[in-house]
């Protein structure tokens, strides 16, 4: 089972939750909605999966 | 094996959309959104609990089709101006799942890239009061290829290691940032760095040996 993090972007008030690889790939592209850059500080280990996505 | 990505969007306030403005209305979940576009314009269906007025201003275009158990199936043709929906369907991507509560659409799209949802998102702005992402995910579905499995043989570790190892990531050492530092670990295991050093790359490099082979 992948982890899950509460991604919340330092620049704008995009937040919301992301599992492993979609961590990575913020991490390298930046935020979806502002494109700020975004470091491993923006995420928050989650102990489970948004309902929704489960 | 797949690489998509799944996101759910929160599309407040969508404006030309006819279900966002009945939830909001009628104060009521509008579900099993759907729509086909034999001749032209599109054809949407949805339920709303049987007890919503039928005389709600928002079910002006609408005409009730049957009722299934405490729901009723409404039908009404899109008008042609842009909607979320057909954005979203402008861009080459389906969307796979409609729901709508207190005037927000609630959008669950599969997408090829990242990319195409910060495209998607910036579009969407252009016909809504708000656009938020809910959750991302890049990984491919359990049961569809996802997983990689190997077997990592632990006992390739000599006991000093295993404890040097499990003292390390129990203390944090392997999290980023690290919550404990080579000293903090050093000195839980009472040994100095450069033992602390030798065992963690012994024991390290016998095991991603494992994960690593082809």
């Amino acid at each position: 089972m992948s982890p899950w993090y509460d991604f919340t972007c330092p620049d704008c008030p995009a937040a919301f939750a992301v599992d492993d690889r979609a961590r990575e790939e913020l991490l390298d592209i930046g935020c979806i909605r502002c494109g700020a850059t975004v470091t491993a500080a923006a995420f928050g280990r989650r102990e489970t999966a948004p309902p929704s996505a489960a | 094996m797949t690489d998509g990505v799944r996101a759910e969007l929160a599309v407040d306030g969508p404006s030309n959309c006819p279900v966002a403005a009945l939830s909001r209305e009628a104060d009521e979940p509008v579900t099993e959104v759907t729509w086909s576009r034999a001749d032209g314009a599109p054809v949407e269906e949805f339920r709303v609990g049987e007890a919503v007025d039928a005389d709600a201003a928002a079910l002006a275009d609408a005409d009730p089709v049957l009722d299934v158990g405490d729901e009723r199936v409404y039908q009404f043709t899109r008008g042609t101006d842009d909607c979320a929906c057909e954005v979203v369907e402008s861009l080459g991507t389906p969307v796979a799942d409609v729901r709508v509560a207190d005037g927000t659409l609630v959008l669950t799209l599969h997408m090829e890239s990242v990319e195409r949802l910060r495209e998607i998102v910036a579009e969407l702005d252009a016909v809504a009061d708000d656009v938020s992402v809910r959750y991302l995910v890049h990984a491919a579905a359990e049961g569809e290829g996802g997983t990689d499995r190997t077997v990592v043989d632990r006992g390739q570790l000599t006991e000093r290691q295993r404890e040097v190892l499990g003292t390390a990531y129990e203390l944090g050492y392997f999290e980023y940032p690290r919550e404990a530092n080579a000293t903090a670990v050093a000195e839980e295991l009472d040994i100095g760095l450069s033992a602390l050093a030798e065992h963690l790359a012994a024991a390290q490099g016998k095991l991603l040996a494992d994960v690593l082979a082809e």
